[in-house]
């Protein structure tokens, strides 16, 4: 047995083992930072660990300033150097010259070289981008089965409208089986032609794990898709190839499903918006030909004028019978889905004309008929009452000269 | 003024009932047209208002061994 005349002379021994040794002198290891501190004098104290295992390691501030990065908690890194054992402490640690991010350089220079040779060949040219459906009736989704990203997409969708078909068609986001399984799924909607718009999403994860979405296969199939696509990977900093190609990036899968419930909410409004402006146009048409009239009617010196006015009042009057019947039907519509738009068109539904004794006089052609003159004997005639409508034929026909000048 | 409604497609109701808004704001129509444009343009909106809706909820994924699709179901939660 050796005998270590003091507690020095052993840590020293370790230093002298460790400094001969083959493997511990001069080494790289790959790691997760789990803490990082930089002392006073500018040296960093940190500790690199994977699932099992941690090393504490130091990196004097010499070393230091050639790192081109701010090492941060959680990143994973690779470092070179040797093992030291800090007597003071005695304490094994990494005595770390350089320091990388792990794999980032490689996978970042393949993504740089994809993008710039499919940039040249135009996947990502504007023009070629198409417009999102103005009424998507059947979404189609590519992503995860399981986590949270489609119960996102179908609980945004929920929450906007209850008008939506959802089309999952589940594959792989992150390893080796994400870039054929998202441009397999981009391909069978392509082919089956069964939605009218392709969500691809991916919840948010580290550069690694959303590179997947940094493929050719799926870039090409994205470009090819006549359906459009919007990409949603990751949160909002978070951009893949997928991302320049799609029609449309969203910035979170949420994002993505109101980006298409938004295009039907602006349908709904403007249907809306129509069936009111076309209420407002058929009344401010009607107050204005009336007010015509009215100036006409009230002028007794303007005796044919008057005449004529008259009539054309009845003309309005049969029309407002006419409008009557359009409205309530419409009001019975509205009604049934609880529109509550409802008092509006009752105010501006001008009824009791046909209750009041009026009844309203229909050609063959539908049209009004405005004049005795336009019909003969034999002729098929409509009358509207307040309480329904009868078919007649015309018998005889009898002309006033007067009114009609 | 264009044929059965219904055989529109949604964007062409759309388009017709936008124009006819913009004749009856014009007010150049006589009266009887004025009655046409606005039965027809009633009809328009419902059928259009009808198109937006007919679209029932379902959620389904696609079974890829079978090739059909089968229903999912996602609880309903907060966003």
């Amino acid at each position: 047995m050796v005998e270590f005349k003091s507690v020095s002379q052993l840590d020293n021994y370790i230093k002298s083992y460790l400094t001969g040794s083959e493997y511990l002198s001069d080494f790289s290891v790959t790691g997760e930072i789990s803490q990082y501190t930089v002392s006073s004098r500018g040296h960093a104290y940190f500790t690199i660990k994977d699932p099992d295992s941690v090393m504490p390691c130091v990196m004097f501030s010499r070393y230091l300033a050639y790192t081109s990065f701010t090492p941060t908690i959680g990143m994973k890194i690779t470092v070179t150097g040797c093992m030291d054992f800090y007597a003071p402490g005695g304490k094994l640690q990494m005595q770390v010259l350089t320091m990388k991010e792990a794999g980032k350089g490689d996978l970042h220079e393949q993504y740089k070289q994809l993008f710039e040779r499919l940039s040249k060949e135009g996947l990502f040219a504007p023009e070629h981008k198409k417009p999102l459906p103005v009424l998507p009736r059947r979404i189609g989704v590519v992503t995860s089965a399981s986590g949270r990203v489609i119960s996102d997409i179908v609980n945004t969708l929920r929450k906007r409208n209850p008008y939506f078909d959802l089309l999952l068609y589940p594959a792989s986001v992150q390893g080796e089986n994400c870039p054929p399984e998202i441009t397999a799924g981009v391909r069978y909607f392509n082919e089956k032609k069964n939605v009218d718009v392709i969500i691809v999403a991916r919840g948010g994860g580290s550069y690694e794990d959303l590179f997947g979405f940094n493929d050719e296969s799926i870039a090409r199939a994205v470009y090819e898709c006549g359906i459009p696509v919007i990409s949603a990977i990751g949160h909002e900093p978070d951009y893949t190839i997928i991302d320049y190609v799609a029609d449309l990036r969203a910035a979170t899968p949420t994002a993505a499903a109101e980006q298409v419930m938004a295009s039907y909410d602006d349908q709904k409004n403007m249907v809306d918006n129509l069936a009111l402006s076309l209420d407002i146009a058929v009344n401010q048409y009607l107050t204005a030909k009336r007010n015509v009239l009215d100036m006409f009617a009230n002028h007794k010196a303007l005796h044919t004028p008057a005449f004529y006015a008259q009539q054309q009042l009845l003309v309005v009057d049969k029309l407002k019978t006419a409008m009557n019947t359009a409205m309530e039907a419409k009001v019975t519509r509205l009604k049934s889905e609880q529109e509550t738009v409802m008092g509006r068109l009752e105010s501006l539904n001008p009824t009791n004309v046909l209750k009041r004794g009026y009844s309203y006089v229909s050609g063959a052609d539908g049209k009004a008929v405005e004049s005795a003159a336009s019909l003969k004997k034999g002729d098929v005639i409509g009358i509207v009452f307040a309480d329904g409508a009868a078919t007649g034929t015309i018998t005889d026909t009898s002309f006033d000269d007067r009114r009609s000048s | 003024m264009a044929g059965k409604i219904d055989k529109l497609s949604y964007e062409e109701a759309l388009e017709e009932l936008k124009q006819i808004v913009a004749r009856l704001n014009e007010g150049k129509v006589t009266l009887d047209e004025s009655l046409q444009l606005y039965k027809r343009g009633n009809e328009l909106a419902a059928y259009c208002d009808k198109k937006l809706r007919e679209v029932t909820q379902k959620i389904s994924q696609v079974n890829k061994a079978t090739g059909g699709e089968d229903p999912l179901n996602i609880e309903d939660s907060d966003v």
